[in-house]
């Protein structure tokens, strides 16, 4: 039986098609998938993602295990920022992505992938020594994100410290005298804001925030329109794009691991960087009219090269785009390649960048 | 949900409109249309294809997913809704009318592996 979320009610209110995700029942979408997306690129949408996990890790020897545990540096981090950083095994491939928050440096918060949360929370604490709590609060929190170019309009009706954070900084603030915590980051590629929300102020702050963003025609958005616009923006998403079978310098997140420090899977990254990845992550728009899905093959005239990890439609391009691996040393950027749907090879190009980036380029 | 009386249907939610000729007229239902949301692509065999029983007959691209189109028999496939091709929207806005998929040749009296509109609406509890 799947978990109810502290909003449940509302989007059934909402008459939201629910489906269950990762232990919760979650709203895949209310109005329509399109609609939904365009109300985030165009003015705001509002994503209930109270299924992500939250960690606390304190004590005096936070730091130092926080740097052995993820890839990208820690202690660089300052007070109020975040670092986006994959947590690896020793293998050097992907236990889960994660966003680490420092409130100073004997307390950071990570939020993690919901599918992840038990596997996470094992193992980090397996991993941690010293001085070094961990908490899991992910039943403690509820978390609103708040995306696209009219979001600073609707946050600042009630927090208006919000619009004075720099992209992935964060600060604790208090609704109705609770604690929350607001950061400026998103995973769209709008701007925008991530809520973590006490459950007792889930629904009153989510329903004030609904009746302010009105005037700005603010739209619920649900999982379906959330998983196409971070596929826009190129944004991986643990299960599709990376897991337990790829690195860091396989799916291009090399600027997120920091080489100058130890941390798990160092050793087997460095080895794979020595002789080179066998495989490397692409982006690519179809030519044709079909629509690429995960799991389907991508060939290089006769020769299949790789499979897609994440596809679909963009609203944007109004075509078919997706992402996935190949082999090394086959396809580049600017070639074309075929995906094959359906028994036809459907031609595709990769891309280089965001298709977020490319159509701005399109339309400017 | 819309559910015709003049039409028969399957349980995957396909109907189908019989002529006198033996040929018939296919398309999805409204539910069908409704579970799948925007529909940007109809994919569809060539006009003359022989489709077995349980393959498929097609797919509809929706934004959230795709979906095959099959019968519980074997048709050949005469004539397609080119008009799709630019507009496949139709199928979300006139499922029945201007969104009708294909034209199909049914070899023998099939009528009975089909539902009725009743049979088809307490399928879909409407």
């Amino acid at each position: 039986m799947e978990k109810e979320v502290f909003l449940h009610n509302w989007h059934i209110q909402k008459k939201a098609k629910m489906v269950p995700f990762a232990g919760s029942l979650l709203p895949l979408q209310y109005t329509g998938i399109i609609e939904e997306h365009n109300a985030t690129r165009n003015a705001v949408g509002m994503f209930d993602v109270s299924h992500m996990g939250e960690f606390f890790i304190t004590g005096k020897d936070a730091l130092a295990n926080l740097e052995y545990l993820l890839a990208n540096s820690i202690s660089k981090l300052t007070q109020g920022k975040v670092a986006y950083s994959p947590v690896l095994y020793e293998n050097g491939s992907f236990v889960d992505d994660i966003t680490a928050y420092c409130f100073d440096a004997e307390k950071y918060m990570l939020c993690v992938n919901a599918a992840n949360i038990t596997k996470d929370a094992e193992w980090i604490q397996s991993n941690i020594k010293g001085d070094c709590q961990f908490t899991n609060v992910s039943d403690s929190f509820g978390q609103i994100a708040l995306q696209g170019p009219k979001s600073s309009l609707v946050i600042k009706e009630i927090f208006e410290d919000a619009l004075s954070l720099d992209y992935y900084s964060f600060y604790e603030t208090s609704f109705n005298e609770e604690n929350c915590i607001i950061a400026r980051m998103g995973y769209t590629g709008e701007e925008g804001f991530e809520l973590f929300v006490p459950p007792s102020q889930m629904l009153n702050l989510w329903e004030k925030l609904y009746q302010i963003g009105a005037q700005y025609n603010l739209l619920p958005v649900g999982l379906a329109a959330r998983d196409i616009l971070r596929l826009e923006a190129t944004f991986p998403l643990y299960g599709n794009d990376i897991d337990d079978s790829h690195t860091p310098l396989e799916a291009m997140l090399k600027r997120f691991v920091s080489f100058d420090k130890d941390f798990i899977g160092k050793q087997a990254l460095e080895t794979q960087k020595e002789q080179g990845v066998k495989r490397k992550f692409i982006r690519f728009i179809m030519e044709g009219k079909a629509i690429p899905r995960q799991h389907y093959l991508i060939n290089q005239g006769d020769t299949t090269i790789g499979e897609v990890t994440s596809g679909g439609y963009s609203p944007l391009l109004q075509g078919g785009i997706g992402m996935g691996y190949i082999q090394a040393n086959t396809a580049k950027i600017g070639d074309v390649v075929t995906i094959i749907i359906r028994g036809k090879a459907v031609t595709a190009k990769i891309i280089k960048g965001s298709f977020l980036a490319y159509f701005k380029q399109l339309t400017t | 949900m819309n559910v015709r009386d003049n039409l028969l249907y399957t349980k995957t939610h396909e109907w189908l409109l019989f002529q006198e000729d033996g040929q018939a007229t296919l398309g999805i239902t409204d539910y069908a249309q409704s579970e799948l949301g925007d529909i940007i692509f109809v994919d569809v065999p060539d006009v003359g294809d022989t489709i077995e029983s349980e393959e498929s007959l097609g797919s509809i691209e929706s934004v959230k997913a795709v979906s095959d189109m099959e019968l519980p028999f074997s048709v050949t496939i005469t004539e397609f809704n080119d008009a799709l091709q630019d507009a496949p929207q139709s199928v979300n806005s006139s499922p029945y009318d201007d969104g009708w998929i294909m034209k199909i040749k049914v070899s023998e009296d099939v009528k009975n592996d089909l539902l009725t509109p009743d049979q088809y609406k307490e399928l879909i509890g409407s």
